[in-house]
């Protein structure tokens, strides 16, 4: 069979896109199971593994209503019901690094003016690069508020999450040990590798070069692996630290 | 209770707030720590500075210096109440 792997209809790249998204509701479903262990909304943890968990699950349900666009009504899906999706997971997103941020230190280490200054200047760089990249020649188009909307919020919204965890790296070398070290990173580096592909989806979209099935859904397929482990990871060390003796 | 055991409840509270049942079953394996489970009244048994000492460490060990910082502010005000010579090394 001929066919043309650059283009959404092709069956190949159909049926990946159809599928990969499952890891996501498969990464959600165990996120939230290990969320529960840690103690769910009432603990610190347990209220961002539950928030990346529903990050993940979100972002499933984007990919449904998008593919349904695509492949049933033959439809732009943007923007659609699928954003509702996307768009909360990042702001999923922002809420469990935040609380993620909190755990490994942030409060104690606001008390410094320097890390006072990198939660200000952190977002304003990622910013100035997503208006610098995105927004520089935007031309706004008042008849489609939504889209200017989504436009905007989608660049400005993801420098925020990506912009702690990236303060998360930076607080949790001085703060932040022991065994939850390890888990902690690794879930805020799977926030970063989130943030690679939006940037990556919405640099394609603006320059007409996004399909469906494209190196952008495996780098998705990437990130969702990867936070998918790393909500797991948190049950691990919750076995491990039960384990632990005095 | 006594001053050692409301800092010791404190400190389990401010953990159990960030980790979840883990912290009140990580504090019952200190040597020392009486804990009631409905009230989490606490009760200590024996050396009250090396008990609360072990307490932030158990903690240390799963947070590192982070969990330090949280007990620390947690017993502030019962810290205070008490010779510098009995305050657990990690909460000075």
């Amino acid at each position: 069979m001929n066919v043309d792997s650059h283009d959404s209809s092709n069956p190949y790249n159909a049926a990946y896109t159809l599928t990969y998204g499952l890891l996501a509701l498969f990464g959600g479903v165990g996120g939230l199971i290990v969320a529960h262990r840690w103690g769910g909304f009432k603990s610190l943890i347990g209220r961002a593994l539950s928030a990346f968990a529903l990050g993940l699950l979100a972002q499933e349900f984007g990919q449904l209503v998008y593919n349904y666009h695509i492949y049933v009504l033959d439809t732009e899906p943007y923007p659609s019901l699928g954003d509702v999706g996307f768009f909360g997971s990042v702001l999923f997103y922002i809420y469990g690094i935040w609380l993620l941020a909190q755990a490994a230190g942030l409060r104690v280490a606001l008390k410094s003016h320097r890390n006072k200054l990198l939660l200000i200047v952190i977002p304003l760089i990622f910013l100035s690069i997503s208006f610098s990249v995105f927004l520089r020649e935007y031309e706004f188009d008042w008849s489609n508020p939504l889209t200017i909307f989504l436009d905007f919020g989608y660049p400005v919204f993801q420098t925020l999450y990506v912009s702690i965890a990236a303060l998360t790296f930076i607080v949790s070398r001085k703060y932040l040990g022991g065994v939850m070290r390890p888990a902690i990173l690794m879930l805020a580096g799977a926030l970063t590798l989130q943030y690679i592909c939006d940037f990556t989806f919405l640099y394609q979209v603006s320059h007409e070069a996004w399909y469906a099935g494209g190196w952008n859904d495996y780098l998705y397929t990437l990130s969702y692996a990867v936070m998918g482990l790393s909500l797991l990871r948190f049950g691990t060390v919750f076995s491990e630290i039960r384990k632990i003796d005095r | 209770m006594d001053i050692f055991a409301q800092a010791a409840k404190s400190i389990i509270s401010q953990q159990e707030a960030i980790m979840g049942p883990l912290a009140l079953e990580q504090a019952k394996k200190v040597q020392g720590l009486v804990i009631d489970k409905a009230s989490h009244d606490v009760m200590i048994e024996g050396d009250k500075t090396t008990a609360l000492q072990h307490l932030v460490e158990q903690y240390k060990q799963l947070f590192g210096q982070t969990a330090v910082e949280v007990c620390r502010q947690a017993a502030k005000d019962f810290m205070k109440q008490v010779p510098p010579s009995q305050v657990p090394e990690l909460l000075r």
